[in-house]
């Protein structure tokens, strides 16, 4: 994904603008990242320089959350934490 | 069948057919292609949307003609075969979106290519609402619809009622109606 689709990028959900990018990996284009409604605390994925920005109903679990674990320490407390469509809360809280 | 298990059937088709989409398809869609396009007029300085972008066989001919492109569609297997044809070109964006839920601001694009898009949307109206929706005022919107699922005056009926005025309209030799539109200013 290039920098430049986020100046017009909007939530597919609440339409809000503007949304926040978390660079993971970048070569020439971004090759994972994450980015944010800041209204609604939805993320979404980049992945293979794709940003995959469905509604909740098309999103699988099983393929979005291993991702969302894997750059946890990168990801703001709020999201992990109170992000949608899935976050880490119950795991979270399980700690000492 | 809910939407959203009909959206999930076409996610699964064209991911599955992915990889021989071109072999089978790419000749009859380059025949709506070029027929939008001989009714198209762009400016090197325009946003294009190409919505239900498939493997991208729509931007040979927008690329050199517009200074932003983006390029969205529902298959995400699909959307790598897009990448490949994508990667020549610096001004092309893609994303994996749905029709009917676009994540893009209002008001910005010049023209708006929705080819082989509403006869897989659950609810073209809705669908069609969401295209103006992020459409200039002055912008050109090309919608085709296959003709065994949208006979002339339904599909004609179904643009004006979405707010779109048809400004050229083909479907001789075609599988399918093209139209290229503008909208309907109240």
């Amino acid at each position: 994904m290039k920098r430049k689709l986020m100046e017009i990028l909007a939530c597919p959900i609440d339409k809000h603008h503007p949304l926040e990018l978390l660079v993971f990996e970048e070569k020439e284009e971004i090759v994972e990242g994450l980015i944010i409604c800041p209204k609604c605390l939805r993320w979404y994925p980049i992945r293979d320089e794709i940003p995959e920005m469905l509604p909740d109903e098309l999103r699988k679990e099983n393929e979005d959350l291993p991702f969302f674990k894997k750059w946890k320490e990168k990801i703001p407390d709020e999201i992990l934490v109170e992000g949608k469509p899935f976050n880490l809360k119950s795991e979270m809280q399980k700690k000492p | 069948m809910s939407k959203w298990d009909k959206k999930r059937d076409a996610m699964r088709h064209y991911d599955l057919t992915a990889h021989i989409y071109d072999t089978q398809y790419a000749e009859e869609q380059i025949e709506k292609i070029e027929a939008a396009m001989e009714s198209v007029n762009m400016e090197k300085h325009g946003l294009v949307l190409d919505v239900g972008c498939g493997t991208g066989l729509l931007f040979n001919y927008v690329t050199n003609k517009a200074k932003t492109i983006v390029g969205l569609d529902i298959s995400r297997k699909i959307l790598f075969q897009a990448k490949k044809r994508a990667k020549k070109f610096p001004n092309m964006h893609l994303i994996w979106a749905d029709a009917d839920n676009m994540p893009l601001k209002e008001n910005i694009f010049d023209h708006v290519f929705a080819v082989t898009l509403i006869q897989n949307m659950p609810d073209p109206a809705k669908t069609l609402s969401e295209v103006k929706r992020v459409t200039k005022n002055n912008a050109v919107i090309v919608v085709t619809g296959l003709k065994k699922k949208f006979p002339l005056e339904i599909f004609e009926g179904l643009l004006r009622n979405a707010g779109l005025n048809i400004i050229a309209l083909k479907s001789e030799n075609l599988k399918c109606h093209v139209a290229v539109c503008t909208k309907l200013l109240h």
